[in-house]
């Protein structure tokens, strides 16, 4: 049996790790190279980094920040998310050193763009981010870029043409992100994509998280403030988990 | 372009990343107004249930607690044992700087608590070699400081098994509110190697440029995970329990306890770091090099969210004293032995050029964050007073000099 994963997710915003609160409020938390150090050095499954920007405008892959983590030669794998638009950026990512990119507000702009990225780098490095928000019992995707509501329900149309070219989905939980939990789990009834769901957004309740592992559909779950409160965050989650579905909890000696 | 929280003086320059909202107020302001808003009796609740669970039963002591004798120490010792009533074993790493006023400080806590207390004391001539390498590398002659005050409390925990390490406040949540009280946010080792050990562990001091070896930083090296899990070792902040007020608490020991204040030169507070004779001066220095603010600027932010200082009383006490002259930098070189600090560039170097304007070899023109700084059009002229009690004197034999090991009692 394949193993599911519980990814670290680190926000880096203007090229500082910060606590993130449905990408609105904000709390600074440290320097992303150490963060993310220190979540590899905890043996966490997978590290997933979202660079969000605070300058809307700014639509350059951040290469700088990135840099620094790459660096520090760590063994637990990558997935960088933040302003990626064509193949040229995810080519550059790669050759810094990220395993898997997150493609987010490309779908907005240009979704046949995946087709063309995952023809350089394969589709098991591509995963698609979709933002969602739920308003009035309706499903829309959010764009951060513009700062727009779109229904879901038109962009999966879109999405299931190029289903072959990305290997996962990442669900995030805008309205529910950085809270303990509460990640909804009626926006999963909505997805009719047949790719494996990454579950960011909420997602820190031990019940809920042993739950959704024994969902087939579901291949990680992305946990991020939670994991910056204690010594060794990580190893207790997966050791309060104790599922089966997970490697074991890891201390360096 | 420099932006400024509306509320306080601290800028989204400040090193420990502050971030400022659309409202014009910043992390540290919003998570400070929770001390306003919180039940802090059901809180202080809380912590008692918390630390009941490590009272010892088998003779050891309930606690580590490490000190420096000033700063926080009294008041987190007083609520260690007369509120929580717990048996602390009191740990003291000597950073070698300990001023007289310190010694004395530390021995009145000691009497006066009655708690047992370990100090570390490593060879001093490795701890000058260090410093010497941090602070060529690192532009930091605290670096052995804010190593051993941060790892001999664990290395303590592990070998006399005691779990709980109990801490005042959390300097990031304190300065930028890194995190929400709420949030109870407890020691790791991320914080010390992002924040106090500037991204610098001590095996990472090893390196062919210098002579130091795993010996000489064997001391500081932080224990396994394996050991910390196994004992169950947690550091806990008061200030996440207890509304966190260093002025009055200061105060507090003072009438209680006979705490002893002084004067600095460079910050109209007198209550902070009676005990080391560089954490207000040549640390000071190279803080506004740095990072072109230096720790007037902290304490009257900390005056300005506890509302007894108005913002532009605040920025003219920032403008009086960040660039006061220091008084013990002579007795810093002498004890790392560096000579003729005078002409070396070990300063210029330092000197950030974001702050520091070069216009000619040893000429710089301050260009700090203090600069940017307007005082506010305000209808009320009225500006408020603040009041630090002063009952003593950095140097009681009024001669500086380190004092390696005193007992600070006659």
């Amino acid at each position: 049996m394949i193993k599911k994963r519980i990814l670290g997710s680190v926000v880096i915003r203007d090229n500082y790790a910060v606590q993130s609160f449905k990408f609105k409020k904000y709390l600074p938390i440290g320097k992303p190279e150490i963060v993310v150090e220190n979540l590899s050095w905890w043996g966490v499954d997978e590290i997933l980094l979202l660079d969000i920007n605070s300058k809307k405008k700014n639509k350059e892959v951040n290469l700088e920040v990135l840099k620094k983590i790459c660096k520090k030669n760590l063994s637990t794998p990558l997935i960088y998310a933040g302003r990626i638009y064509n193949s040229n950026d995810a080519i550059k990512l790669i050759n810094c050193g990220v395993e898997r990119i997150a493609l987010g507000s490309i779908i907005f702009e240009n979704v046949y763009q995946i087709k063309e990225i995952s023809q350089k780098l394969g589709s098991q490095s591509i995963i698609i981010i979709l933002n969602f928000v739920f308003k009035n019992n309706k499903l829309y995707l959010l764009d951060h870029r513009n700062n727009n509501l779109e229904l879901y329900s038109k962009i999966e149309d879109k999405l299931r043409i190029i289903q072959k070219y990305f290997s996962e989905i990442l669900v995030i939980d805008v309205e529910n992100q950085g809270s303990n939990g509460k990640f909804n789990l009626k926006i999963l009834k909505n997805i009719n994509l047949q790719k494996k769901l990454i579950l960011c957004g909420g997602m820190f309740n031990y019940k809920k998280i042993t739950k959704m592992l024994k969902n087939n559909r579901i291949s990680a779950i992305s946990i991020g403030n939670q994991l910056n409160f204690k010594e060794h965050a990580y190893q207790e989650l997966k050791n309060k988990i104790k599922s089966k579905y997970l490697r074991p909890a890891l201390y360096n000696k | 372009m420099i932006q400024f929280c509306k509320n306080c003086l601290y800028s989204d320059q400040h090193p420990l990343g502050i971030i400022i909202h659309e409202d014009g107020i910043c992390s540290g302001c919003k998570v400070h107004e929770e001390k306003y808003k919180f039940d802090w009796k059901y809180r202080l609740e809380k912590l008692k249930k918390i630390v009941n669970k490590y009272k010892s039963k088998r003779n050891n002591y309930d606690c580590i607690v490490p000190i420096t004798g000033a700063g926080d120490s009294y008041f987190i010792i007083h609520i260690v044992k007369n509120i929580l009533k717990l048996n602390p074993l009191l740990v003291h790493y000597n950073n070698y700087y300990n001023t007289q006023l310190g010694i004395k400080n530390l021995a009145n806590l000691r009497i006066k608590f009655n708690c047992d207390i370990l100090i570390k004391n490593i060879n001093p001539e490795i701890v000058k070699k260090i410093t010497r390498y941090t602070l060529r590398k690192l532009h930091s002659d605290y670096w052995q400081s804010l190593a051993g005050h941060t790892v001999f409390p664990v290395q303590t925990a592990e070998k006399f098994k005691v779990p709980l390490i109990i801490w005042g406040a959390h300097q990031g949540t304190e300065q930028v509110g890194m995190f929400s009280h709420m949030q109870e946010v407890e020691m790791t080792r991320r914080f010390r190697k992002d924040h106090d050990l500037m991204g610098y562990e001590a095996e990472d001091l090893i390196k062919p440029e210098n002579d130091i070896t795993y010996e000489d930083i064997y001391q500081y090296i932080y224990p396994t995970d394996v050991s910390i899990k196994n004992i169950g070792i947690r550091g806990i902040y008061l200030s996440n329990y207890i509304p966190w007020d260093p002025k009055s608490q200061h105060e507090e020991m003072i009438k209680k306890y006979g705490y002893k204040t002084c004067n600095f030169n460079r910050t109209f507070e007198k209550y902070d770091h009676t005990n080391c004779y560089n954490y207000m001066d040549i640390h000071d220095q190279i803080k506004l090099f740095k990072v072109g603010y230096s720790k007037v600027t902290d304490h009257a932010v900390r005056e300005i969210r506890h509302k007894r200082l108005d913002r532009n009383t605040g920025i003219s006490l920032i403008k009086k004293y960040e660039r006061k002259k220091i008084l013990f930098d002579n007795l810093f070189f002498k004890w790392i032995g560096i000579k003729d600090q005078k002409n070396s560039l070990i300063f210029d170097v330092m000197k950030n050029n974001k702050y520091w304007l070069r216009k000619d070899v040893k000429k710089y023109k301050f260009n700090g964050l203090s600069k940017y700084l307007k005082y506010e059009k305000s209808k009320n002229k009225k500006t408020k007073k603040i009041y630090f009690i002063n009952n003593s004197n950095i140097n009681l034999n009024e001669i500086p000099n380190y004092i390696t090991f005193g007992k600070g009692i006659k």
